[in-house]
């Protein structure tokens, strides 16, 4: 083996250890965990949902707000934003009682809203529409959390989530000629987390949080190639989610 | 209409049924139970006009929000009610003519109904966060391009959340900040792309920034 490469490994083997070293060296500060589960809802899940195809074919310029329309002598029904329900795990790891990161793992779908009838075209002409939205995202924060005495923690942070989701959308033309879509992709969205934790034991927490999400996926083409239409569009992340839940942290506070 | 009274009497029911399960336990606490309060605020971007159509550039319209509030705590939960009334400050101007639009000006009254989480701090005050449905009964006047004005009048139900912070100042007095968002949009009210439908719908979505006095009865 040569000199050079001798020297090289023992760089790495003194950064391994070293990097085995100092969580022990961490420990001198307080360190504690929790887990924790909840439940929420995102209003407007999806953002406005829009595509190519709607914009180019429907002339709408903000998805589904732009698609709402009406008309005397025509049956129409407003078409709502996307209202989703979900829930999800989060683990902490807090330092020094002040600081934490914190990962979670959601899953989010859309249950109100998303559906109705409107009118598209020169001459009015009836289009039925359906949205739907699925979203796994695993959010990793770093921020302040600020006790209160032994009974109340306020937390600030902020971070970034692997999103994934599903976005679907289907069309129904006059009540004859069918488009749909299906979109699926990831996005790394911006995350801002506001949560309170209520400690009903030593341990054992009330919480409530509000995250806002920002961002979208790249370009995604369509994924349903049954009607013919090849659709492009963006899932887009941004919107905010309310969650209530319990957390149960491994040391008393 | 009759899908909207549906739901208005699905809400409705669900709030009584939330007022009665927080009324239980008012008896068995001592102090800071029942409060209303008094606010002003702030909503910017009213109409959401640059969502509506986004090729234009625009003067958004500022509200002014004059409300009360009524507050109800139960350990670490809370209800929270009331009415804010938005006044125009400034109309809605679009700057450039790609857009039918010339001023738009709206004023609404907001009825929210919020259920959350409340973190007290001692005798310090409390943090709260909820979230809940709101209803919008909003009128407005747009002044077309080369027109004449229409004047517009909606009902709304839409979504929303709310986080705020209490500071005590005297024994049954607190100042409270608040922030609240929601997510609301009538159905197209008038026609301003040239169609032969409606197509404009009055939007209250947005944040707002509340700052008021509430006062504990009991």
């Amino acid at each position: 083996m040569k000199r050079q490469d001798k020297m090289r490994r023992r760089i790495y083997i003194l950064a391994l250890i070293a990097f085995m070293v100092m969580p022990s060296a961490l420990m001198a500060v307080t360190v504690n965990g929790a887990m924790g589960m909840y439940g929420g809802f995102a209003p407007s899940l999806g953002n406005d949902l829009q595509s190519a195809y709607q914009y180019y074919v429907y002339g709408t310029q903000s998805g589904v707000d732009g698609l709402n329309r009406a008309q005397d002598g025509y049956s129409t029904s407003a078409i709502e934003r996307l209202i989703g329900f979900g829930g999800g795990i989060m683990f902490k790891l807090l330092l020094m009682d002040n600081y934490q990161f914190r990962l979670g793992a959601n899953y989010t779908k859309s249950t109100l809203g998303g559906e109705g009838e409107t009118l598209f075209g020169a001459t009015p002409t009836t289009l039925e529409c359906k949205y739907g939205f699925t979203m796994y995202d695993v959010p990793l924060t770093f921020g302040i959390s600020i006790p209160f005495w032994k009974d109340i923690k306020i937390v600030f942070s902020c971070g970034f989530a692997y999103a994934y989701a599903k976005y679907t959308n289907r069309f129904i033309e006059n009540s004859t000629t069918k488009h749909k879509g299906t979109f699926t992709g990831w996005g790394l969205p911006l995350v801002i987390l506001i949560e309170g934790e209520y400690f009903i034991t030593d341990r054992l927490a009330l919480s409530s949080s509000l995250v806002y999400y920002r961002g979208s996926s790249k370009f995604i083409e369509d994924g349903s190639t049954s009607d013919g239409v090849t659709d492009y569009a963006r899932i887009n992340f941004t919107g905010y989610r309310y969650n209530a839940g319990v957390s149960f942290y491994f040391w008393s506070i | 209409m009759r899908r909207f009274f549906s739901k208005t009497m699905k809400l409705g029911t669900i709030a009584f049924a939330l007022l009665f399960v927080f009324s239980l336990p008012v008896t068995l606490l001592a102090h800071d139970i029942v409060g209303l309060g008094a606010h002003v605020g702030v909503h910017h971007d009213v109409g959401n006009l640059s969502n509506q159509n986004r090729s234009i550039s625009l003067d958004p319209q500022n509200s002014l929000l004059v409300g009360f509030s009524f507050k109800l705590n139960a350990y670490f939960f809370f209800l929270r009610t009331g009415c804010d009334a938005a006044f125009v400050i400034n109309r809605g101007n679009v700057l450039d003519g790609s857009d039918k639009i010339e001023h738009s000006s709206f004023s609404y009254l907001a009825l929210p109904l919020f259920a959350g989480f409340r973190f007290p701090l001692k005798e310090a005050g409390e943090f709260y966060m909820g979230a809940g449905p709101a209803y919008f009964i909003g009128q407005g006047t747009i002044e077309l391009d080369g027109g004449p004005s229409e004047d517009v009048e909606t009902l709304s139900l839409g979504y929303g959340f709310v986080t705020g912070i209490e500071f005590k100042l005297l024994k049954l007095i607190r100042l409270y900040i608040e922030w609240e968002y929601f997510d609301a949009r009538s159905e197209p009210v008038m026609n301003t792309e040239g169609g032969s439908y409606d197509n404009f719908h009055l939007d209250f979505s947005g944040h707002r920034i509340l700052l008021g006095v509430i006062y504990y009865i009991i």
